[in-house]
C-alpha cells in the first residue's frame, strides 16, 4: 500500500527508510552499508534510479514516492495498491512513474491505482472498479467503454433533493475581481494558473471539481491566509495585495473554511467566543479594548435563536455541539459581519440534511437583496447546480469551463468537465466570462 | 439529572477534587508505612497548620508568591506556551528589587512611594524575562520549554551575581545582600505574624488577571490564539503579538511576585538556589486549568500541604519531603487527560440521552 500521504522518516537516509522494520543487523547492531546494498539492489532490479544515501527529506515528491513503493517491493509484496498517486506529483514525474509500473506490471505485480483522474485510468489501467459512496457503481475491461461512458457511471443520477434557486438573471455591480492568479506553493508545485473571473453582487458562482484541484488554495489566497505569487485580486477595486487578513476581512470577504474543527473554530472555547471571533474587537462588542459582555451575550443569543442552533446554552464549549451545529454556528458568524463577499468553502459537508437546506436558504438569502456575493466551492455536483447562477469547473488549478447560465448544464456534463474528459480551449472561457459581465451591467443600466 | 448536567459542566473541578482525594489518602497510607508512630504524625500533617495562629498565617504568607508565579503561569498556558521563565523571573527580580531596595533607596524615602515603585520595577524585569523566550520562539522557533529552563540557570546565576559582588554585606557572616531600607518595606498587617500587606496586592493581581483573559479584547486574543492559532490567524488576529503580550504579562506577574516577596518578607536578599515557586505555579495553573480566578484556592492548599510537611519535619520522624510524593500523585492525575475520561463520557450520554427524550 503507498498512501496518498507519504508514511517516511524525513530525517532518516532512503536506505533506512527502504529497510526500516526488517533492519540488516550486525553483531546485533543495525548495518548502514548492509542497508545501502540491499537498497541499491532491489533499487537496480527494478529498475528504480535512487541513491540511498540521501536523507529523504533531501528527496523530489516523486522519488519520496519510488521510496514508499520500493519499501513494498522489499516486503515481497505482489500487489501494490496506490492510493492517489499522482495527485502530488508534476506531469513529468506522472509519466516517469506510469512508465515505473508498467514494468511492475510485466513483472507480474498487480497494481491496484486508485484515482479519480479519468485520462490517467484511461491510459494506464486494464480493468476498473467504479465506486459511488460506498458502493460498486460498475466494474469491467476499460477496453470496453469508453471515457465519455466511464463518467457517467462515476457521476450517476444526482438526486436532486435541495431546492432549486430561481436564477433571477439580474445582478448588481461587480464586487469581487480575481485577475490572472497564479500560485506556487512551497514545494514548488503551482497550484493556480492564471485564474481569472468576476463576481457581481446577488450572484453566485459555484466552484465545482473534484477536491484537491486548486479550489482550497483559491479560497485562501481571497481571504488572505496565503500570498498569490501573480496576478491580482480586488475587492470593490482595492486590491488585497500585501493586506493582513483582518484588513481582508474588514474590507467586507467573509469565509466559511472547509475544515470546521481546524480554521473554522476553537473547539474548547464558548459558542459566545467562537462566535464573536470576527467582531470582538468592533463596537458595540467592545469599548476602549474591553469586550462588552451583555451586549455580547444578547446579540449571540440572538444569533443563536436566528440560525435556530441547538445547544445546552451559550457558555458551553462548541465541542458539546453535533456537526451540523457547529456548521450553523459558523455560518452564523460569517454571514452576520457585514460581508460583501462570502467564501464558502464546502458549507455543508459532513453534516445532516436539515441543516444542510438550512445553510442553502441563508446563501440564498445572503443574496437576495443584490447585497453580498457567494463564492460556492462545492464538490457535492448538486449542491453547485441548484445553488448557482454560473459554474466555475477548476481541474489541476486551472479553470476548465466557465458556464455562464447553470440552469442550461446538465450534471453529465458537468461531470466531464470535472473530470477532465471535456475542457473549453481558453477562448471560450474568456468569450464565457466577457459576455457573462457585460450582460450583467447591461441589466444593471436597464 | 440535572445534577448529572451540573456535574458534567463542573467536571474539571470534580476530577481535581478526586485527584486531590486520592493524593491525600496516597499520603497517609505512605505516613502509615514509614512513621514508628503514624498516628501522631497524620494528626500533625492534617491538623497542625491550624493549631496556631502564627502557623496560619504562615500558610497565607506562603500562598503570596504561588498566587503570583500561579498567574503568570496561567498567562503563558492561556496563549499556549509553556514558558517557564516565572521560575527564574520570580528570582531575578527579587534580585533586582533588593539591590535597589538596598543602595538607591534611603530610609527617609516616603513610605509608600517606595514599594510602589519598586513593584513596578519587578513588573518589569519580569515582563523582560517573560518577553526574551517568547521572540526566540516566534523569530526563530525555538523551543519555549527548553530555552526557559536554560535561562532559569543562567536568571539563578545572574542573581547570585547581583548578590555576591553589588549587594553582598560583608559585615555579616552568611551571604546575604545589605539591608533593605525600611522605607522600601510592604507593612506588617497582623501584629505577631509577618503576614504583610503583600496579600492584598495578590488579591488585585487575581482579579486583573481574571478581568484581562475573560473580559478585554487582548486577552480575548489570547485565548483564541492559545486554544486553536489557526483559527486565530483565520479569523484575523495577530497571533505573533498575542503570544509575545501573554509572555510579557505572565513574566510581569512572576517579578511582581518576588519584588513583593522580597520587601514583605525578608530584610536581606538571601537566595542563592532556585525558588521552586515558578514550578509550583505550572502545578497549580494546570490543576485550575488555567482559571486564574482559582488560583488563590489551590495556592492555599499546596501552602497547607507544605506547612504542613515543615510541621511534621520538625516535629516527628517523618522527613518534609513525603509531602513532594502527595503534590506528585495529584499532578500525575490530573495531568493523565484519560483519568476519569470514562465516567465523563457515561455522563455525557446520559445527559444528551435525556435531552433528547425530553
Amino acid at each position: 500500500m503507498v498512501h496518498q500521504h507519504f508514511m517516511l522518516v524525513e530525517q532518516l537516509t532512503v536506505a533506512e527508510n527502504v529497510v526500516l522494520g526488517r533492519e540488516p543487523k550486525k553483531n546485533g547492531l543495525f548495518d548502514f552499508e548492509e542497508a545501502v546494498r540491499i537498497t541499491g539492489q532491489v533499487a537496480q532490479h527494478y529498475n528504480f534510479k535512487l541513491d540511498p544515501r540521501v536523507k529523504v527529506e533531501d528527496c523530489s515528491v516523486g522519488v519520496k514516492q519510488k521510496i514508499e513503493i520500493l519499501k513494498a517491493l522489499l516486503r515481497g509484496a505482489k500487489i501494490l495498491i496506490l492510493d492517489e498517486p499522482t495527485a502530488v506529483l508534476t506531469p513529468q514525474e506522472v509519466i516517469e512513474l506510469f512508465e515505473e509500473l508498467k514494468k511492475l506490471r510485466d513483472m507480474g505485480h498487480t497494481i491496484v491505482f486508485i484515482s479519480h483522474k479519468l485520462n490517467e485510468v484511461m491510459a494506464f489501467c486494464d480493468s476498473f472498479t467504479i465506486l459511488r459512496k460506498g458502493r460498486v457503481a460498475q466494474e469491467g475491461k476499460i477496453a470496453d467503454y469508453s471515457e465519455q461512458e466511464l463518467s457517467n457511471f462515476m457521476i450517476g443520477r444526482v438526486l436532486s433533493k435541495t431546492k432549486k434557486r430561481q436564477n433571477k438573471g439580474e445582478r448588481g455591480e461587480e464586487i469581487l475581481r480575481v485577475r490572472d492568479v497564479s500560485y506556487t506553493n512551497r514545494q514548488g508545485k503551482k497550484l493556480l494558473e492564471s485564474i481569472s473571473f468576476s463576481l457581481c453582487k446577488g450572484e453566485i458562482i459555484g466552484v465545482a471539481g473534484v477536491e484537491g484541484n486548486g479550489q482550497n488554495e483559491l479560497s485562501e489566497l481571497i481571504t488572505g491566509l496565503a500570498r498569490f505569487s501573480q496576478g491580482d485580486i480586488t475587492v470593490d477595486g482595492v486590491s488585497i495585495k500585501g493586506k493582513s487578513v483582518r484588513q481582508i476581512r474588514d474590507m467586507g470577504i467573509s469565509n466559511i473554511s472547509e475544515d470546521r474543527m481546524v480554521f473554522g473554530c476553537s473547539a474548547t472555547l464558548s459558542v459566545i467566543d467562537n462566535m464573536i471571533a470576527d467582531r470582538y474587537y468592533k463596537q458595540p462588542y467592545s469599548n476602549y479594548q474591553c469586550l462588552n459582555t451583555k451586549v455580547i451575550k444578547r446579540e449571540v443569543k440572538e444569533l443563536v435563536g436566528r440560525y435556530e442552533i441547538s445547544c445546552p446554552d451559550e457558555a458551553s464549549a462548541i465541542s458539546m455541539l453535533s456537526g451540523g451545529n457547529i456548521q450553523k454556528v459558523i455560518v452564523a458568524r460569517e454571514f452576520t459581519g457585514g460581508a460583501h463577499v462570502v467564501v464558502a468553502n464546502q458549507p455543508t459537508r459532513g453534516i445532516d440534511v436539515g441543516a444542510a437546506s438550512f445553510i442553502h436558504d441563508q446563501l440564498i438569502q445572503m443574496t437576495a437583496d443584490n447585497d453580498a456575493a457567494v463564492l460556492l466551492i462545492s464538490a457535492d455536483l448538486s449542491e453547485i447546480l441548484s445553488m448557482s447562477d454560473a459554474i466555475i469547473v477548476m481541474v489541476g488549478g486551472e479553470i476548465s469551463a466557465y458556464i455562464e447560465d447553470a440552469s442550461k448544464v446538465s450534471e453529465l456534463e458537468l461531470g466531464e468537465y470535472m473530470l477532465g474528459v471535456k475542457k473549453m480551449d481558453s477562448s471560450e472561457i474568456i468569450k464565457a466570462l466577457h459576455s457573462a459581465k457585460t450582460n450583467g451591467f447591461k441589466v444593471v443600466s436597464e | 439529572m440535572r445534577f448529572a448536567k451540573r456535574l458534567l459542566k463542573n467536571f474539571d473541578l470534580l476530577r481535581v477534587i478526586c485527584a486531590v482525594l486520592i493524593g491525600f489518602a496516597f499520603a497517609l497510607i505512605l505516613l502509615l508505612f514509614i512513621s514508628k508512630d503514624p498516628m501522631n504524625a497524620i494528626e500533625t500533617f492534617v491538623l497542625g497548620p491550624f493549631k496556631s495562629r502564627r502557623r496560619f498565617f504562615n500558610i497565607i504568607e506562603l500562598m503570596i508568591p504561588l498566587v503570583f508565579t500561579s498567574l503568570g503561569m496561567c498567562m503563558m498556558l492561556s496563549v499556549g506556551k509553556y514558558n517557564l521563565i516565572v521560575e527564574g523571573g520570580f528570582m531575578f527580580s527579587g534580585a533586582i528589587v533588593a539591590w535597589l531596595a538596598s543602595s538607591v533607596f534611603s530610609p527617609e524615602m516616603p513610605a509608600v512611594v517606595s514599594p510602589t515603585l519598586l513593584i513596578v520595577v519587578g513588573a518589569l524585569v519580569g515582563a523582560l524575562c517573560g518577553v526574551v523566550p517568547a521572540l526566540l520562539d516566534v523569530k526563530w522557533r525555538a523551543n519555549v520549554v527548553v530555552i526557559t529552563i536554560m535561562l532559569n540557570y543562567i536568571l539563578a546565576n545572574a542573581s547570585t551575581f547581583v548578590l555576591r559582588y553589588w549587594m553582598r554585606d560583608t559585615t555579616v557572616t552568611y551571604l546575604g545582600s545589605q539591608k533593605i531600607a525600611k522605607s522600601a518595606k510592604l507593612h506588617s498587617i497582623i501584629a505577631g505574624t509577618s503576614m504583610h500587606t503583600g496579600v492584598f496586592i495578590a488579591f488585585i493581581a487575581v482579579l486583573f488577571t481574571w478581568w484581562f483573559i475573560n473580559k478585554t479584547t487582548k486577552g480575548y486574543e489570547v485565548r483564541l490564539t492559545g486554544s486553536n492559532i489557526k483559527f486565530a490567524h483565520y479569523v484575523g488576529i495577530n497571533t505573533t503579538a498575542a503570544m509575545i503580550l501573554a509572555q510579557a504579562m505572565g513574566g510581569s506577574l512572576a517579578g511582581i511576585g518576588g519584588a513583593v516577596e522580597i520587601l514583605g518578607k525578608y530584610d536581606r536578599f538571601l537566595w542563592v538556589n532556585q525558588t521552586g515557586y515558578g514550578f509550583t505555579g505550572l502545578m497549580i495553573a494546570v490543576l485550575v486549568n488555567y482559571r486564574p480566578e482559582l488560583t488563590p484556592l489551590v495556592a492555599f492548599l499546596f501552602a497547607y500541604l507544605q506547612i504542613g510537611a515543615n510541621i511534621v519535619g520538625t516535629t516527628t520522624d517523618v522527613p518534609t519531603e513525603f509531602v513532594l510524593v502527595f503534590q506528585s500523585v495529584i499532578i500525575l492525575l490530573v495531568a493523565a487527560s484519560l483519568f476519569m475520561s470514562s465516567l465523563k463520557k457515561r455522563l455525557a450520554i446520559k445527559v444528551s440521552m435525556a435531552e433528547a427524550e425530553g
